[in-house]
């Protein structure tokens, strides 16, 4: 510990002498900078001046010259040279952090042995601390079915990543307070970072999009990145990382930086209409009163997504392990359909059920449309009866004496 | 004056505020600079390409935090491309740079302490990730979060490489403390 304070003391002993040249290299041209940067627009309404001025062939000569000097030294401030090739990788990470704003399209692309397993494309808006990501044209994560449905996405990375994912069709939103690595959203951010390694290497000046840009490609771990940046203002253009061999590919293109974005874009407050899940908590809020009806529509929706029979668990179910990977398997048989995905309403409704309900779930093997084999059965509060529901989704009420057998329990019988 | 106040100034174009900031943090990032390339001539250029950036980009500057931390963690960006550059134009290892030895050149317009060439000699040393944790954090009074946020790793990343560095500096200037 001692020699660790002399290692310090020697840092704070440290001091520099500065020749008063290089004070006035510097304030000179930071004066030039700031000259150039705070030119006057001219106000509306005022004599024209500026265009009988510039009648004159002199002045016209004069302005030119003036022009081209601020041009060149505007280049020089960048570190750059005029045909713009000499554009530093420095330059552009400077640029980036300077920028107040920036919005992007974002599309990603996984593949499994040369077919597409995963994909999505968003238009993504930053403004710190914020990130937000609006879905364009559905989505598909890992190897479920193709979501058709856009998301909303917005984080505040201030707030240990304070999350919110709406849903406008489901009108459905998820809420974490502290929970928001999302991909999408932080792939600015995780791009940034790679481009920290110091691998880079600039390729030169090359036409992307029918216009000139210098490029550089970045090394870091198994990604590749490629940046197309503007050759004056050392601005990103286009960036695209490619990982692991060409399976996953992520490209960021119509970049624009400093974009005027309203605060109310960042608005991390569900609409009032909208089911609220807390992914912390698991609370779900639900702006209207849960019905059996829900029960009912989750119940139709399970079976619809695998060709027209009940799951072999819903909430509960036949237990045991063959039972549960069963189960596991049919989750991963599911095919697209109208409804799913959507907020598991019934699934709400049987969670708020009173503990004396004596909920069952017998719909195993139960074809949808089966007007004789019952799916599941509960007792609402306060009632004599069940309220069994069958597979053709009607709802009679029961006596407790005339419910059905439990299949596995007249098994083991 | 408080930095916040002399960034808004500087915005409505005042040349006294500029040179305020300027003359508040030249020393500290100097030393920054020459800490981490261990050349004075990469630092004064580091220095001036910093300030002139930062005066360019003054319109759509917002302070958020430290203005010294801002500072401090562009000169290392640009230290860096410089060192980087200059690597690639002299094709020789990072070690070939020298605060001692520049700092006698007659154009050069900074000179260092016995200390600080000291301390240069012996950063100069160490692996990069480490040199810059530790020059950022003891010149440039960086927080570890701050770190974190321009290197891209972990916290316990930085702490690690700054208590590896410490280490090592210790080692190499144990004699010499």
């Amino acid at each position: 510990m001692r020699s660790q304070r002399k290692i310090r003391g020697l840092f704070a002993r440290s001091r520099v002498a500065v020749d008063p040249r290089l004070d006035e290299r510097t304030m000179r041209d930071m004066h030039a900078t700031l000259d150039i940067s705070k030119t006057p627009e001219s106000a509306p309404g005022e004599p024209k001046i500026w265009s009988i001025t510039m009648n004159s062939r002199a002045t016209k000569i004069a302005v030119a010259a003036a022009v081209l000097v601020a041009v060149l030294g505007g280049i020089h401030f960048l570190g750059g040279s005029p045909d713009g090739a000499g554009v530093a990788w420095a330059d552009v990470l400077a640029q980036m952090d300077a920028a107040r704003t920036v919005t992007f399209t974002y599309e990603s692309e996984g593949m499994v042995e040369g077919d597409v397993c995963c994909w999505a494309k968003s238009t993504v808006k930053i403004k710190e601390p914020y990130r937000r990501s609006d879905g364009v044209d559905g989505h598909r994560y890992g190897d479920g079915p193709n979501h058709e449905e856009t998301n909303i996405c917005i984080s505040d990375v201030s707030r240990q990543n304070r999350f919110i994912l709406l849903n406008p069709a489901w009108k459905l939103a998820h809420y974490a307070p502290d929970n928001g690595g999302h991909d999408t959203l932080m792939s600015y951010d995780g791009l940034k970072k790679d481009f920290r390694d110091g691998t880079e290497e600039s390729l030169g000046t090359v036409q992307i999009d029918g216009r000139e840009a210098v490029c550089f490609k970045v090394a870091a771990g198994d990604k590749v990145i490629t940046v197309w940046a503007d050759p004056e203002t050392a601005l990103p253009l286009r960036i695209e990382r490619v990982a692991k061999e060409g399976v996953d590919k992520v490209t960021l293109s119509d970049i624009v930086f400093d974009v005027e974005l309203a605060d109310e874009l960042f608005d991390m407050t569900p609409p009032a209409d909208y089911c609220v899940m807390n992914m912390a908590t698991e609370e779900f809020t639900v702006p209207f009163e849960l019905t059996e009806q829900h029960l009912v529509e989750e119940l139709a929706t399970s079976a619809k997504g695998l060709s027209g029979t009940f799951p072999t668990r819903f909430g509960r179910g036949r237990p045991g392990k063959e039972a549960l990977e069963k189960f596991f398997a049919e989750l991963r048989q599911v095919v697209p359909v109208e409804g799913r995905g959507t907020p598991m309403l019934g699934t709400e409704f049987l969670k708020r059920l009173p503990g004396d309900s004596d909920w069952k779930y017998v719909g195993e093997d139960v074809k949808l449309g089966d007007t004789t084999k019952a799916v599941c059965w509960y007792k609402p509060e306060g009632s004599a009866t069940y309220r069994v529901i069958y597979g053709d989704l009607s709802v009679r009420d029961v006596a407790p004496e005339e419910l059905p057998p439990i299949p596995w329990q007249t098994e083991e019988k | 004056m408080h930095d916040r106040r002399l960034v808004t100034r500087s915005k409505r174009g005042n040349r006294d505020a500029l040179r305020r900031i300027y003359e508040k943090h030249r020393d500290k990032l100097l030393m920054v600079a020459i800490a981490l390339s261990h050349d004075v001539g990469v630092a004064e250029d580091a220095l001036h390409d910093v300030f002139v950036a930062f005066t360019e980009n003054l319109a759509r500057f917002e302070l958020t935090g430290s203005l010294k931390a801002y500072l401090a963690t562009c000169v290392a960006n640009r230290v860096r491309d410089l060192m980087r550059r200059r690597r690639l134009a002299r094709a020789e290892p990072e070690s070939a740079c020298s605060a001692g030895s520049d700092r006698d050149e007659p154009s050069r317009l900074v000179a260092c302490n016995e200390e600080l060439q000291q301390v240069s000699a012996a950063l100069a040393q160490l692996p990069s990730e480490q040199r810059e944790v530790i020059v950022l954090r003891l010149y440039g009074q960086l927080r570890f979060r701050a770190i974190v946020q321009d290197a891209g790793v972990s916290v316990n990343t930085v702490k690690g490489q700054h208590r590896y560095g410490i280490g090592n500096l210790r080692s190499m200037l144990n004699g010499e403390v």
